[in-house]
């Protein structure tokens, strides 16, 4: 069955300006905030930070679509381009038939977004029903009418006892839960959800992925973006995953992909005390030619843990803890499985591959312009 | 209709939010005592000096005090209701739907004119109860009342575009706390406390270049009948109040398109 696309968008860039530094002496001092306000205005004096850079996607009518990438990748950026808070510098889209530009109030009429600290849009010291009514009446002043009373959204939200409670009183996780109800009170096509698991313990993240999958997504029929800078947060959840890496789509993968990626490799995970350069050669002499990567991260007194992709051999494990006894490896623990999506991940961006893959993905894109 | 229906929504959830208000209200009776400080100092080293100029000091200061608070209020409001959007993330909370924050802003004016007018009585009474005040006004022309008062509005809310299009254009998201020393001088400059024939000559000059010190004494005038020349008063008030309007105008149009090119109204989003 071929779906709607919703989301249309092609090559956008965004460029930052570097705020400027203002001294005390600029602020109230021989007249320099005067020189400041000239400069800004003029636009001199600053440096430029590229955020976006020629991205492009499109999203299906009630697909869940993820974006994952590392701080700083360019997600929320995207996130609020694609809401209408923020105008792209180039490229174009739409978003059901509306230009990004030009009809940016009319997208918010059809896009809600979850920022990542939405929580903090709430009014501590009133209450969970005095903030929700708050967002409904936002609501009502635009012309959207709410599809859920606060009653029965506290209900979805399992926050039904909280009613009455200040939100200062909520637990984060709660917080981040109360975040969802903007979604839950009204109907938009389009919902972006910009890191909604930061900082949740596995619980509030399994609750909070019910609500997403089962409310959101089949009740109300909506297209999710979604977007984490975990793989595993997301991987079950949508149909496909796009990769953001310093402001550009590097890839854009299915789950049948990683299905692929994970029969070609294999993972070693070890934790060992030593020297880094010693076990790594020592590690390299071991696996020899089928180590695709090391990937590692230390801890104070000379814990290492190396993650090793390795190109899939039957390796067991008594083969290997052999070969790292013949080498004098002494380690607190070693396991063997299948590389997860956030092994993906790293392997696109340690080995360069994601570069070619992302000329790939642009290429499709300018096919379709056709 | 709908704009009075929003900015309703937006004054109730504020005083919902009581702990702004009662903050708001200890900092106003903290300012009250400082003025009594203040008023009470120069009335022990200047009183024969002042007798000179002025016949009742205590009308003379609290019109000047009065009027200098209003006019602060309406030039702050739109920068503070700027600052307080941003830092509370109001304007996180707002944007995402199709809103203007003008229903916002309007209702952080009204509340802080109500917490003035608050200040205002408090101000009345301490200096009823402390230096035995006796209300000695009168209205000498309604006119020229209503015509001051306009341009009063321009003058400060020209000002307060100015202001607010800094919060935007050099990023200055957090004020200054030498902001509230440059509101001190320019109290003290305007002629709030003392007449400006006691200013040295030097620095006096920077109060002419202040709508304030024109708006003060022309209120003076009108409601205590002091001398000064209106007409020059009021020709140089018009240009000021066109000039601030022009160019605030165009500084926060400037500001705004900024803004949404950036989305810097937006702290968390």
């Amino acid at each position: 069955m071929i779906r709607r696309k919703v989301i249309e968008v092609y090559n956008i860039s965004k460029k930052f300006r570097k705020s400027p530094k203002l001294e005390p002496s600029v602020i109230l001092g021989r007249g320099h905030w005067i020189v400041a306000l000239i400069n800004a205005i003029k636009e001199k004096n600053y440096e430029y930070v590229t955020v976006l850079n020629k991205v492009s996607l499109t999203a299906h009518e009630n697909e869940i679509l993820g974006i994952v990438g590392p701080n700083g990748a360019g997600k929320t950026t995207l996130f609020k381009i694609l809401s209408g808070m923020l105008f792209p510098d180039e490229g174009y889209g739409n978003i059901l038939g509306l230009d990004l530009v030009k009809d940016f109030q009319e997208i918010k009429r059809v896009v809600n977004i979850i920022g990542t600290c939405e929580w903090l849009t709430f009014y501590e010291d009133l209450s969970v029903k005095e903030n929700l009514e708050f967002i409904q009446k936002i609501y009502t002043f635009s012309g959207i009418k709410p599809i859920r009373d606060v009653d029965s959204v506290l209900e979805i939200l399992n926050l039904k006892e909280r009613i009455s409670e200040k939100v200062r009183k909520l637990s984060s996780g709660m917080r981040q839960k109360l975040a969802l109800a903007k979604c839950l009170i009204i109907y938009t096509p389009v919902i972006l959800l910009d890191e909604p698991f930061r900082g949740l313990d596995i619980l509030s993240v399994k609750e909070l992925k019910e609500i997403i999958k089962n409310t959101l997504s089949k009740e109300d029929n909506e297209t999710i973006l979604i977007s984490s800078h975990k793989l595993s947060y997301i991987e079950d959840l949508c149909e496909r995953i796009l990769i953001m890496n310093k402001g550009r789509i590097i890839s854009s993968i299915s789950v049948e992909k990683i299905k692929e990626f994970s029969k070609k490799f294999m993972v070693v995970e070890l934790e060992v005390y030593g020297i880094y350069s010693e076990i790594l050669n020592k590690l390299k002499k071991i696996f020899g030619q089928s180590i695709v990567y090391v990937f590692s991260f230390k801890y104070p007194y000379t814990r290492i843990v190396f993650r090793v992709l390795l190109a899939r051999k039957e390796y067991s494990i008594s083969e290997l803890l052999d070969k790292l006894s013949k080498y004098n490896i002494r380690y607190l623990y070693i396991e063997v499985e299948d590389p997860v999506l956030e092994d993906y991940f790293t392997y696109l961006i340690k080995t360069g591959i994601g570069e070619e893959e992302y000329e790939d993905y642009r290429e499709s894109f300018s096919l379709s312009e056709n | 209709m709908r704009i009075i229906e929003r900015v309703l929504v937006f004054l109730k959830i504020d005083f919902q939010n009581w702990i702004y208000t009662l903050s708001s209200l200890v900092t106003i009776c903290i300012e009250v005592l400082i003025d009594n400080i203040i008023f009470l100092l120069i009335l022990l080293s200047y009183k024969n000096v002042l007798s000179m100029y002025i016949e009742n000091y205590t009308n003379y200061v609290l019109i000047g005090l009065l009027v200098y608070d209003i006019l602060m209020t309406i030039e702050k409001a739109l920068y503070s209701a700027l600052q307080r959007g941003y830092w509370n993330c109001i304007f996180d909370a707002i944007l995402f739907a199709p809103n203007s924050f003008l229903p916002y802003v309007i209702s952080h004016l009204i509340e802080n004119l109500l917490l003035s007018t608050i200040r205002a009585i408090i101000l009345v009474l301490s200096f009823f109860l402390l230096f035995g005040l006796t209300l000695k006004f009168k209205v000498i022309d309604l006119v020229l009342a209503f015509l001051v008062t306009i341009l009063s509005i321009i003058a400060m809310v020209g000002l307060g575009l100015i202001e607010a299009s800094t919060f935007i254009l050099t990023n200055s998201k957090r004020g200054s706390p030498l902001s509230h020393l440059l509101d001190f001088v320019i109290k003290i400059l305007s002629g709030a406390y003392i007449p400006l024939q006691l200013i040295p000559a030097y620095i006096r000059l920077v109060s002419y270049f202040l709508p304030h010190t024109y708006i003060i004494e022309l209120y003076r005038y009108i409601f205590l009948g002091t001398s000064i020349n209106v007409n020059l008063f009021l020709q140089v008030l018009t240009v000021q109040s066109l000039t601030l309007i022009i160019l605030g105008y165009m500084l926060f149009k400037l500001a705004l398109r900024r803004a949404r090119e950036n989305a810097s109204l937006l702290l968390w989003i």
